[in-house]
C-alpha cells in the first residue's frame, strides 16, 4: 500500500505544479481593461493605464470604492458585511478578479483587443 | 443501533467544530466561501471507522449546520459541492483497496477544493474565478495530507466499539 500512495501523490503533486504553470503564464497576461459587472452585466470599463478612484454605487445604497493606481485594481473601501472584497489582493493581468458576493459585483481584468464574451447581450 | 447514532453525532460535531476553527484561521483565497477542509478528518476517520453511508450522512449534515451557523447561502453552495465531490473520490479511492487513509484524505482534499471553486465559477459566472485553481489545488494537496497523517494516526491508535 506504501508505493501506491507515493505514487499517487506524486502524480498529484505534478498535476498542480503543471496547472500552476499553465494559468500563471499561459493563460494569464497583462491586462488593458478593467471591467465592472454588476449581477453579471458590464456596467462600466476603465482603463487599467490611468490611476483613478470611483465609487460603485447601488440603487440599494450599496458602496465600493474601486481605485487603480500603478496598472493595479483594488477595492479600498465598502459597505458590505464581509469585507471579503477590500481584502482581495490587488489584480492586474487578464483573467484575474475581484468579487463582492453581497453586491454582486465582479471586477475583473480584461484585454483591450478583444472583448469578453461573457457578457454581450443583444 | 442507539450507540452507532451517538457516535455519529459525536463526529458531527466534531466536523462543526474543525468547520468552526477553519472560518477563525484568517487565510483568505480571495473568492467568498471557499475553505481550507479541515473536517475532512472526521470525514475520512468515518469512512474507515464507521461506514459509507453513514460518512457521506455526516458530511452533509455538518456542512448544512454549520454554514447555518456561521456562514451564508453561498458558502453552504459551494461547501456541499466540494463535499460530495470530494466524497465520491475519497470513496472510490477507498474501494480499490490499493491506497492507504493517507490517500484518501489528500485526494479528498484536493477534490473538495477543486470541487468548491468549480461550483463558485458556475454560480459567480465568470470563467476568471478559474485562475486560483493551482492555489487551491496546492492548499487541497497540503492540508489532506496533514488529516490525512493525523487520521492514520488516530486510525491505528484508538479502539472503538465494532456494532
Amino acid at each position: 500500500m506504501k508505493k501506491n500512495d507515493i505514487l499517487l501523490i506524486c502524480i498529484l503533486i505534478v498535476v498542480a505544479g503543471v496547472t500552476y504553470l499553465f494559468v500563471n503564464h499561459i493563460v494569464m497576461q497583462k491586462g488593458g481593461k478593467v471591467e465592472v459587472l454588476v449581477d453579471g452585466k458590464v456596467e462600466h470599463t476603465f482603463s487599467l493605464e490611468k490611476d483613478m478612484e470611483y465609487t460603485i454605487k447601488t440603487d440599494d445604497g450599496d458602496y465600493n470604492v474601486l481605485v487603480i493606481n500603478d496598472n493595479e485594481v483594488w477595492i479600498s473601501k465598502a459597505d458590505c458585511p464581509d469585507q471579503l472584497c477590500v481584502h482581495q489582493h490587488k489584480i492586474s493581468k487578464v483573467g484575474e478578479s475581484i468579487i463582492c458576493l453581497p453586491h454582486k459585483l465582479v471586477i475583473r481584468i480584461a484585454d483591450t483587443e478583444k472583448s469578453d464574451l461573457d457578457a454581450v447581450a443583444d | 443501533m442507539t450507540k452507532k447514532l451517538a457516535y455519529m453525532s459525536v463526529f458531527t460535531a466534531f466536523a462543526m467544530i474543525l468547520g468552526y476553527i477553519e472560518v477563525l484561521i484568517p487565510i483568505s483565497f480571495g473568492i467568498p466561501g471557499v475553505k481550507l477542509g479541515l473536517p475532512n478528518l472526521i470525514i475520512v476517520l468515518a469512512l474507515y471507522r464507521v461506514g459509507s453511508k453513514e460518512a457521506l450522512l455526516i458530511n452533509i449534515i455538518r456542512i448544512i449546520l454549520t454554514g447555518l451557523l456561521f456562514g451564508n447561502f453561498f458558502s453552504i453552495l459551494f461547501s456541499l459541492a466540494g463535499g460530495l465531490i470530494s466524497f465520491i473520490v475519497m470513496w472510490s479511492i477507498k474501494k480499490t483497496k490499493q491506497f492507504s487513509i493517507i490517500s484518501v484524505s489528500v485526494a479528498g482534499g484536493l477534490a473538495h477544493n477543486v470541487g468548491q471553486i468549480f461550483v463558485a465559477s458556475l454560480v459567480v459566472g465568470t470563467y476568471s474565478i478559474l485562475y486560483y485553481i493551482p492555489v487551491l489545488m496546492i492548499a487541497g494537496l497540503l492540508t489532506g495530507a496533514v488529516m490525512g497523517i493525523l487520521a492514520k494516526i488516530i486510525n491505528d491508535k484508538i479502539i472503538i466499539d465494532r456494532w
